[in-house]
């Protein structure tokens, strides 16, 4: 299976102020367009990461990588947890970037629960090493 | 704003509780908005009630603007007084540090 990875980056508030004030006046002058890549998300700190990310976050990630969730409802099902507790975390995962929820277009308004691209592993990039979270059949 | 095309995207995690999302779009030279051609949206979103807290954007009559109380008050704009993207990205991130060191 191919490996198609999610990457954590980790930069300090002080380093994305001055990077991002030096990008914005360069887009602003027309030296071409800077897009973040959809398989990059950028936090402070390993801390931070934490403090986002729990075990029930992984499971969730796991669960829609692999069995494929219809609606919010029925992940919730899947990994036997409180419907508003799991509809709560994919919020919070879809407003972090780790997935998106999409309208089924039905009349009840069901969202369809998708991770941002077809990622199989979440991969965390510290200064001085590199570990990941594999999203694999047995991990939801 | 349909022909509108992302010139500049970043997104950044702060805390594990806030994201800073800042965009710029190019909308071209004939947009009523943005006779300028250049919309910016600096938006910082709190994870945990998932919604926007602070947002800077510009578009006619009031150029750069400031919404510093959201989720509530989304009529409420503070205009900032310049027209240069960078100062206005500036205040955006000072009143992103006076979100955060409320929250300290």
């Amino acid at each position: 299976m191919k490996i198609k990875k999610l990457k954590i980056m980790f930069e300090s508030w002080a380093d994305f102020k001055s990077r991002t004030k030096k990008e914005l006046k360069g887009v602003v002058a027309g030296k071409g367009a800077q897009i973040q890549p959809e398989n990059t998300l950028v936090f402070d700190s390993l801390m931070s990461y934490q403090r986002l990310m729990s075990e029930q976050k992984y499971i969730i990630l796991a669960a829609i990588k692999n069995l494929k969730p219809a609606s919010i409802y029925q992940l919730a099902k899947f990994i036997e947890r409180d419907f508003a507790n799991v509809k709560k975390d994919c919020e919070t995962l879809e407003a972090s970037g780790f997935i998106v929820l999409e309208d089924s277009g039905d009349n009840r308004g069901t969202k369809l629960p998708k991770l941002i691209f077809d990622y199989n592993v979440i991969e965390i990039y510290l200064p001085n090493m590199t570990y990941s979270h594999n999203l694999g059949k047995t991990a939801a | 704003m349909s022909d509108a095309k992302v010139i500049w995207d970043r997104s950044y995690i702060l805390r594990g509780r806030y994201r800073v999302i800042a965009k710029v779009y190019d909308v071209g030279s004939d947009n009523k908005k943005h006779p300028e051609g250049v919309k910016a949206k600096f938006v910082l979103i709190d994870l945990e009630r998932n919604v926007p807290r602070l947002l800077v954007d510009n578009h006619a009559p009031f150029g750069f603007h400031l919404h510093a109380t959201l989720p509530e008050d989304k009529s409420t704009r503070i205009r900032l007084e310049t027209e240069d993207f960078s100062e206005a990205y500036d205040e955006f991130l000072k009143e992103v540090e006076r979100v955060i060191g409320n929250e300290d």
